[in-house]
C-alpha cells in the first residue's frame, strides 16, 4: 500500500466515530497547549537573558575567587594554619582576602593581559550641581562589560574621573540621554577616617536599563582605586578580574580556565558561565512546569490506546477482510499506527494554534502592567523551533500509544476476523 | 494449478481436539471449475482457506504453480493473494460506508496501484457485473444481489487466475442467485479463471466441472 493512501485511509477512519475522536484530541489539545506555553515562555526568557546577557560577556574575561569550602557545617575537621591556605574558611568566601600578590601570580599567567582588582567600593550619594543628592545602589568599576549603551562610549584605559551611569539616574539628575555625555556629576564616598569625600566625574556613557546590573554606575579603574585608597579597602579584595589578550567568542574558555586555576587555589568563572548559570535556573523553572504538560499528555495517550482498541474491535471485520485480500501484517499496524499519531498531530496543531494565539494576548497584557519596566522582554514566544518539536513530540507520543492496538489489529487471524459478529 | 499432499489440519489442544482435515490430497487444474460440497463441519471451509492460502495446515503439503505455501513467509504467502486470488463472501463483506468505486477499488489499494489506474480498472470492472450505473452510490445502499455483484467487480479488479468463493448465493434469493451463478461462470469460460466454490447450493454445484465431496475431514468423492 502507498504511503499516502495510509495516511488517506487512517486520516478518514478517523472520521467514523468523529465524538469520540474530537474527545481524544481534546484530551491531546490540553497537554499540547501546556507544553506549548511552556515551551513558549522558556523560550522568551532565554531570549530576553541571552540578550541582556550576552552583550555584557566579553570574551576573555574571567572573575578570579579564591578556592572556598562553602560547606557552611565545615568539614568537621580543624586544619593547621597555612598563610598560603584560602580555602578552609566558609568566611573567606565573603570577606576580601586577594591581596598583591595574587595579582602578580596571575599576571604571570600566559596571555594574561590585565589583572584587575575588583575593589570593595562604598557610596554615599551622587548629585548633580546643586540638585538634590541621590543614593548609589552600586557602584562599581569598570573591568570589561560590554554594556548596553543608550548613548556615549565605554569606559577604556586611561580614563580618570569618568563615569557611565544608568539611564535609571537621567531624569533625578536632570539630564537626558542626549544631553548626558560630557556632564558632570559629584560622587560622595567616606573616607578611613569618616569624613566624607566628594569627588567631580564626567559622564562618558549611558547605559541602558538592564535587570542584571540595576541602577548602576561605573567609574574607571584610576578613580576606583583612589577611591578604594581612600577607604582604606585598597590592599586587599574579593575578586580580581583576569583579561586574556586576544581573546574572541571562539576562544576555548575551558583551557584559559584551567590556566588560571593552575597557578593556585583559585576558581576562575568567565562571564559566559555566568550567563549560562542563569539559562540553566530558567531552563529548569520551565523544565518543572512543562512536566506538567507531559503528565497530562500521558493521561491523553491512555485515551488514544483506548480509542484505538474499541476502533479494532468495531473494525474487526474490516481488518480480516483486509488481510485476506492480501494486506501485510505491517500495512495493518501502520494503518492504526498512523491513525494515533494523526490523533496526535491535529490535537497538537490545534494546541500550537491556540498557544499561539493566547500567547499574543498575555503577551500585549504583560506588557502593559508586570513586564513594563522589562524593556523588550517577549514573555511568550511560541516560535516555528518550538511549534515543531512540541507536534514532533506529541505525534512521537501518540503513536508510542498507537503501537498497542496496532499490534493487536496486525495479529488478527483474518478467518477468525471474518467470522467475527 | 494446485496440488496437495496428505494436508492435515487440527484445531485445539489436547482433550478438545477437532480434526478438520485429515490427509486431504488432491489437485485441481487451470480452469477448473471446482465444488467442495458437504454439511457444517466436514471440513469443507477449511480446505477452502488452506488453498487460498488463509490459514496454514499442520501437516502436509500445499502448492500453487509449483510454489509451496511451507516455503513461503506470510509476506509472501499476502502478496500471493493480492495479486493472484480473488475472494467472494456470503456476507458481502462491502464498506456500508464507501462507495460502490472505492470498494471495488480496496484490492488494488492494498496493492499499492496508484489512485488514476485503480479508477480506470474498477470502472471497466464494475462494467463487467452491469453496475457502471451504481459507482457513486454508498454500497448500503444497493439490494443483495447487486452487494454481490460489486463484490464480484472486487475479485476480478486484480486480474486473479483463481476466484475463492465461500457460499456466494447463500444470502441470495433464487433469482438473484442464478444471475451470480451466470456471471461467475462466463468468466470461467470467457478468461479462464478457475472457480473454488464451497456452496450448499445444488444448482451451483451442479454447474461445477468437479464436486468434492468432504465427510469427517477427508475427502470422500472427487479425487483426481
Amino acid at each position: 500500500m502507498r504511503f499516502w493512501d495510509l495516511v488517506v485511509t487512517s486520516n478518514r477512519n478517523l472520521t467514523r466515530s468523529k465524538l469520540r475522536t474530537v474527545l481524544t484530541i481534546l484530551a491531546i489539545f490540553v497537554g499540547g497547549f501546556t507544553l506549548m506555553l511552556t515551551t513558549a515562555l522558556n523560550t522568551g526568557a532565554s531570549r530576553y537573558l541571552q540578550r541582556q546577557l550576552g552583550n555584557v560577556s566579553t570574551p576573555g574575561v574571567f572573575e578570579v575567587l579564591p578556592k572556598t569550602d562553602l560547606n557552611p557545617l565545615g568539614s568537621g575537621e580543624i586544619h593547621k594554619y597555612d598563610p598560603e591556605d584560602k580555602t578552609s574558611s566558609f568566611q573567606n568566601a565573603f570577606t576580601s582576602v586577594m591581596d598583591q600578590t595574587d595579582v602578580s601570580k596571575l599576571k604571570g599567567v600566559e596571555g594574561v593581559e590585565n589583572v584587575v582588582p575588583f575593589y570593595n567600593l562604598q557610596p554615599e550619594y551622587i548629585k548633580r550641581g546643586s540638585g538634590d543628592k541621590y543614593q548609589v545602589a552600586t557602584l562599581s568599576q569598570e573591568y570589561g562589560l560590554r554594556l548596553d549603551l543608550a548613548s556615549g562610549r565605554l569606559l577604556k584605559a586611561g580614563d580618570v574621573d569618568s563615569t557611565v551611569i544608568s539611564e535609571e539616574y537621567l531624569k533625578p539628575l536632570d539630564l537626558t540621554a542626549e544631553n548626558a555625555v560630557g556632564q558632570e556629576v559629584v560622587l560622595a564616598y567616606k573616607g578611613k577616617e569618616g569624613k566624607l569625600i566628594e569627588r567631580n566625574l564626567k559622564i562618558v556613557g549611558v547605559m541602558r536599563k538592564t535587570f542584571v546590573a540595576p541602577s548602576q554606575v561605573f567609574v574607571d579603574m584610576i578613580t576606583a582605586r583612589e577611591i578604594a585608597d581612600a577607604q582604606g579597602q585598597s590592599s586587599r579584595f574579593m575578586v580580581v578580574f583576569v583579561t586574556f589578550a586576544n581573546a574572541t567568542d571562539q576562544t576555548d574558555e575551558k583551557a584559559l580556565k584551567q590556566k588560571i586555576e593552575a597557578v593556585g587555589n583559585y576558581t576562575a568563572v568567565s562571564l559566559k558561565e555566568r550567563i549560562s548559570t542563569f539559562l540553566t535556573v530558567v531552563g529548569a523553572v520551565t523544565a518543572s512546569l512543562s512536566v506538567v504538560g507531559i503528565i497530562a499528555l500521558l493521561a491523553a495517550s491512555f485515551g488514544i490506546i483506548n480509542t484505538l482498541l474499541m476502533s479494532v474491535y468495531e473494525r474487526t471485520k474490516e481488518i480480516g477482510l483486509m488481510k485476506a485480500l492480501g494486506m501485510n501484517r505491517f500495512t495493518v499496524f501502520s494503518v492504526f499506527a498512523i491513525e494515533a499519531t494523526l490523533v496526535g498531530f491535529w490535537g497538537s496543531l490545534v494546541a500550537v494554534l491556540t498557544a499561539a494565539g493566547v500567547s499574543a494576548v498575555i503577551n500585549n497584557f504583560a506588557s502593559s502592567s508586570f513586564l513594563k519596566d522589562f524593556d523588550g522582554f517577549t514573555l511568550l514566544v511560541v516560535d516555528p523551533a518550538g511549534a515543531i518539536f512540541v507536534i514532533a513530540l506529541i505525534m512521537l507520543i501518540a503513536f508510542l500509544a498507537g503501537t498497542l492496538p496496532a499490534i493487536k489489529a496486525s495479529r488478527l487471524d483474518p478467518i477468525e476476523a471474518l467470522r467475527s459478529e | 494449478m494446485f496440488q496437495t499432499e496428505e494436508i492435515t489440519k487440527i484445531y485445539g489442544r489436547g482433550q478438545n481436539t477437532f480434526v478438520a482435515l485429515d490427509k486431504v490430497s488432491l489437485g485441481v487444474k487451470r480452469g477448473e471449475s471446482v465444488a467442495i460440497i458437504g454439511k457444517s463441519g466436514s471440513g469443507k471451509s477449511t480446505l477452502m482457506h488452506v488453498l487460498a492460502a488463509l490459514d496454514r495446515t499442520n501437516s502436509g503439503s500445499i502448492s500453487f504453480e509449483g510454489a509451496k505455501y511451507e516455503n513461503m513467509n506470510a509476506n509472501k504467502l499476502d502478496k500471493l493473494r493480492s495479486k493472484q486470488f480473488g475472494f467472494i463472501f456470503q456476507q458481502f463483506f462491502l464498506n456500508g460506508r464507501e462507495t460502490v468505486l472505492e470498494n471495488v477499488m480496496l484490492p488494488l489499494k492494498i496493492a499499492g496501484i496508484k489512485a488514476s489506474e485503480r479508477k480506470k480498472r474498477a470502472l471497466k470492472v464494475l462494467a463487467e457485473v452491469d453496475l457502471s450505473d451504481k459507482a457513486n452510490n454508498k454500497a448500503t445502499d444497493l439490494s443483495g444481489g447487486q452487494k454481490q455483484r460489486v463484490a464480484i467487480a472486487r475479485a476480478l479488479i486484480n486480474e486473479p487466475e483463481v476466484i475463492f468463493a465461500d457460499e456466494p448465493t447463500g444470502n441470495l434469493d433464487s433469482e438473484n442467485g442464478e444471475r451470480i451463478i451466470e456471471l461467475l461462470f462466463s468468466l470461467n469460460k470467457k478468461r479462464g479463471i478457475t472457480l473454488v466454490v464451497v456452496t450448499h447450493d445444488e444448482d451451483l454445484a451442479a454447474r461445477c466441472k468437479r464436486r468434492l465431496i468432504m465427510k469427517d475431514g477427508q475427502l470422500s468423492e472427487g479425487k483426481k
